[in-house]
């Protein structure tokens, strides 16, 4: 597995939707030694986990969903291209503290999936 | 965490409501009838009122006149949208120091919370994610921002955090 936590931060904006990425990489190996199919949507993806879907084939605990659910919010508002209020400085320290976030989610969800038996390494 | 409670609304008011909704229905379509009425009668003398151009420009451009509607509808439930998250960040003010809308139309907010960390985070993608479940079309954005920069957000429109019922908005909208 890549380490995108150790990429240099100036180009944090692009960063961020990887961690993201990681978190679904994470989830289909997960799934592919569980024999479970997530579908190939990143809908369908969060569908089969989420523990409030009807249709959740690998339902998570509440507390981890949240943590991939939170990865794709800041994954989204990354690709958001709307931000225009706030200078480039100002979005760069926004930016950092998103990545701090978002550095301690995936780490934590790894963990979590490697716990489950799946070696990330 | 202290969070605003509401009332359940009971039957009598359900249908108090209902019956003043059916009240203004009724008179707007009054209303109407008598439009179209006197649209008719000034055709017939060569004079267009406003709800006969648009009919015929409707029926020249069919799309156009769909399309009109669709995003007309699609700022009403943009306009719904931001009214509750506003209603959620003034249920939820304990948690927030401050909260602002950005100057473009969409569904984006600022922002500031007491304590920042994952948990108080969650809670308010929480919130986005009650609302986008019924409306998946309109995506709602929140971007946390440091105390630090507290300044960089005073040009925009600010929420008043202490409004007591229902939507408050200081600034441009």
């Amino acid at each position: 597995m890549p380490s995108v936590v150790s990429l240099k931060t100036s180009i944090l904006t692009g960063k961020l939707p990887y961690f993201f990425y990681i978190a679904v990489h994470c989830l289909k190996a997960l799934a592919a030694k569980e024999g479970v199919s997530l579908g190939k949507s990143h809908q369908s993806v969060d569908d089969s986990v989420n523990p409030d879907s009807p249709t959740a084939v690998m339902p998570f605990d509440r507390k981890i969903y949240k943590k991939y659910r939170d990865l794709k919010k800041y994954s989204r508002i990354a690709r958001y291209d709307g931000i225009i209020d706030l200078d480039e400085d100002t979005f760069e320290i926004v930016q950092k503290e998103t990545h701090k976030q978002c550095v301690n989610l995936v780490i934590a969800f790894q963990d979590y999936i490697i716990s489950r038996g799946v070696p990330l390494e | 965490m202290a969070t605003k409670e509401k009332a359940p609304k009971t039957t009598s008011h359900i249908e108090a409501e209902t019956q003043a909704l059916l009240k203004v229905l009724g008179m707007a379509l009054q209303g109407f009838s008598s439009e179209v009425k006197n649209s008719s009668q000034l055709l017939e003398v060569g004079a267009k009122t406003g709800l006969v151009v648009e009919l015929q420009e409707n029926m020249e451009n069919p799309l156009k006149a769909m399309v009109k509607g669709a995003d007309l509808w699609d700022e009403n439930i943009k306009r719904m949208i931001d009214d509750l998250m506003v209603a959620h960040f003034v249920a939820n003010r304990d948690l927030l120091i401050t909260a602002h809308k950005q100057h473009q139309t969409d569904n984006f907010y600022y922002v500031v919370l007491k304590e920042d960390n994952e948990e108080n985070r969650s809670f308010f993608f929480d919130i986005v994610d009650g609302i986008e479940n019924v409306a998946s079309k309109f995506p709602i954005h929140i971007q946390f921002v440091p105390e630090s920069l507290i300044g960089k957000l005073a040009s925009l429109p600010k929420i008043n955090l202490h409004a007591d019922e229902s939507v408050h908005f200081t600034g441009k909208a």
